[in-house]
């Protein structure tokens, strides 16, 4: 149940869980507890969450290739067959209260057992000048919902991520250029995709290279590198990593460390009993999808246990 | 997925859909998306096609500028959400939701509208959009959503801009969703409905 009507929510209900976030590590923990009898909401700002910005998932196991948008779309059936209710809506605060916590949002309240922050991450920014006055006017975060309006154009990729390499490959499908800027010596995408990126006749890597500023006028025009160097583009794409969404958490004491990121354990616990995290907004070395739907399914199971110890009746 | 959505509508509706000659393939377009619409509803959607060039009357009373458009109106027979978009692939979802709150079910953000109604003002905003941005289903539902709990005083219009490119340009769009607000703020990205509805409160449009 997919809404942002009031269909299937139940504002007096006290939930087992609710499930904070709406990427894949949210909903595969919610279609997990769904399947332990858990009674789930689950509550994202945006349905897909970062990889539904992805043109290309190849490395989700099962799928050989899809589009992220995909991916969230068979997520969504999934979600769907199990009726598990879906708010858009952010909360804002979470308080303990007894033997449950209230959830706030702007528009309403909340109650669950257990909560579990799939909150994800929010993309970096470079925090130059020019990037904040040219947001929408040839400054994106996102190639997919953006690349078309560059057709013929020239534009650049900061960042050497695999997502930045799999941007480059996405605009170079509309472009007339695509330079690749990044800081380092060589970029750090997945064999498969750099390899991708070395024979696409219409990427160019400049590498140990920063961008200092965006100029131009009603849109970009140019770049200025460290070394002074003026550069012409018509648009500029920034995936230099992201920040985890941690502050929601922090706020009721969850313990994070000097990254912001949500400390858990092998069971997706956090320090504060009941409250679980997973995905993007946690510790893990490595993260993918993948991963962050693991560490959902383990969050909705250490929940499931933690419900039933609680064993209380509403 | 049309057919899924669709099943979930459980009153009737009406909606007003026009079509034009001078922008046929568009036109034929909707109209056959309408019908599956129409079709899987199990007889609670009800379609009703004007064509541009012989409702002039209709035409100037619900003041359409671009055909095709739906009309999604409210009991007093306003116009408060505008569809210049074909509801496929991600804009089914928000599409049948606002059919199911145009039809009685609650709206989740009714309460708090409802609220600060009296310090909103009468406005209108376009939601630009395209079919492959990840964003825009959940921005069409909060301007949707928040259209139907406005009374008439929000007006809401989905502008797909790949079949208008040049109201993009109007406009100096280059992402999406953008929103443009009473024709002189324009909102960029994946605004929230705590956002929109705080620059709605503070005047700032």
């Amino acid at each position: 149940m997919f809404n942002i009507d009031m269909e299937g929510i139940d504002l007096e209900k006290t939930y087992d869980l609710i499930v904070l976030g709406g990427g894949p590590t949210a909903i595969g923990c919610a279609i997990y507890a769904a399947r332990f009898a858990l009674d789930v909401l689950v509550i994202g700002k945006v349905f897909g969450g970062l990889i539904a910005t992805t043109h290309l998932v190849e490395n989700y196991p099962g799928i050989t290739t899809t589009s992220g948008q995909g991916l969230m779309d068979m997520f969504k059936e999934h979600m769907n067959s199990l009726s598990i209710p879906y708010i858009t809506d952010e909360i804002r605060s979470i308080e303990k209260a007894d033997d449950h916590f209230i959830l706030h949002s702007f528009f309403q309240k909340f109650k669950a057992l257990s909560v579990v922050v799939a909150t994800g991450s929010e993309r970096k920014k470079l925090g130059i000048p020019g990037e904040d006055d040219f947001a929408g006017r040839g400054v994106s975060y996102c190639a997919t919902c953006d690349g078309p309006f560059y057709k013929d154009k020239t534009v650049c990729v900061v960042g050497g991520s695999d997502s930045a390499a799999k941007e480059a490959l996405f605009l170079s499908q509309n472009v007339k250029k695509v330079y690749i800027i990044y800081r380092g010596e060589e970029i750090r995408a997945e064999p498969i995709n750099k390899k991708r990126v070395e024979e696409n006749h219409k990427i160019e890597i400049i590498y140990n290279t920063n961008i200092v500023e965006i100029k131009g006028d009603s849109t970009v025009k140019s770049v200025i590198f460290d070394n002074g160097t003026e550069f012409e583009v018509d648009g500029i794409f920034i995936e230099v990593g992201s920040i985890p969404n941690s502050d929601l958490a922090k706020h009721i004491g969850v313990k994070t460390n000097k990254k912001d990121e949500i400390i858990i354990n092998r069971k997706s616990e956090t320090n504060i009993p009941g409250i679980f995290a997973a995905g993007d907004v946690a510790d893990a070395p490595f993260k993918q999808a993948i991963t962050g739907v693991a560490e959902g399914v383990v969050a909705a199971y250490s929940a499931f246990d933690y419900v039933k110890e609680m064993n209380i009746e509403y | 997925m049309i057919r899924e959505e669709i099943k979930k509508l459980n009153k009737p509706a009406t909606l007003k859909i026009f079509t034009s000659s001078k922008n046929l393939q568009e036109s034929v377009k909707m109209v056959e998306v309408m019908d599956i619409y129409q079709k899987a509803s199990n007889g609670m959607l009800k379609i009703e096609e004007y064509k541009l060039e012989t409702n002039s009357d209709l035409v100037e009373k619900y003041e359409i500028q671009h055909a095709p458009t739906i009309l999604m109106t409210n009991t007093k027979d306003q116009v408060v959400i505008r569809y210049l978009a074909v509801p496929t692939a991600a804009k089914i979802q928000p599409f049948v939701e606002a059919l199911k709150v145009l039809t009685g079910t609650p709206n989740y953000y009714e309460n708090v509208i409802r609220e600060n109604l009296n310090k909103i003002n009468p406005t209108v905003i376009k939601v630009l959009i395209t079919d492959y941005c990840a964003y825009c289903s959940t921005v069409i539902s909060i301007c949707s959503q928040f259209a139907l709990a406005s009374e008439g005083k929000l007006r809401t219009i989905i502008i797909d801009i790949m079949v208008y490119p040049d109201i993009s340009e109007q406009y100096n769009v280059t992402t999406v969703p953008s929103l443009i607000v009473n024709e002189n703020k324009k909102l960029i990205g994946d605004i929230t409905a705590e956002e929109l509805l705080n620059e709605l409160i503070n005047k700032t449009l």
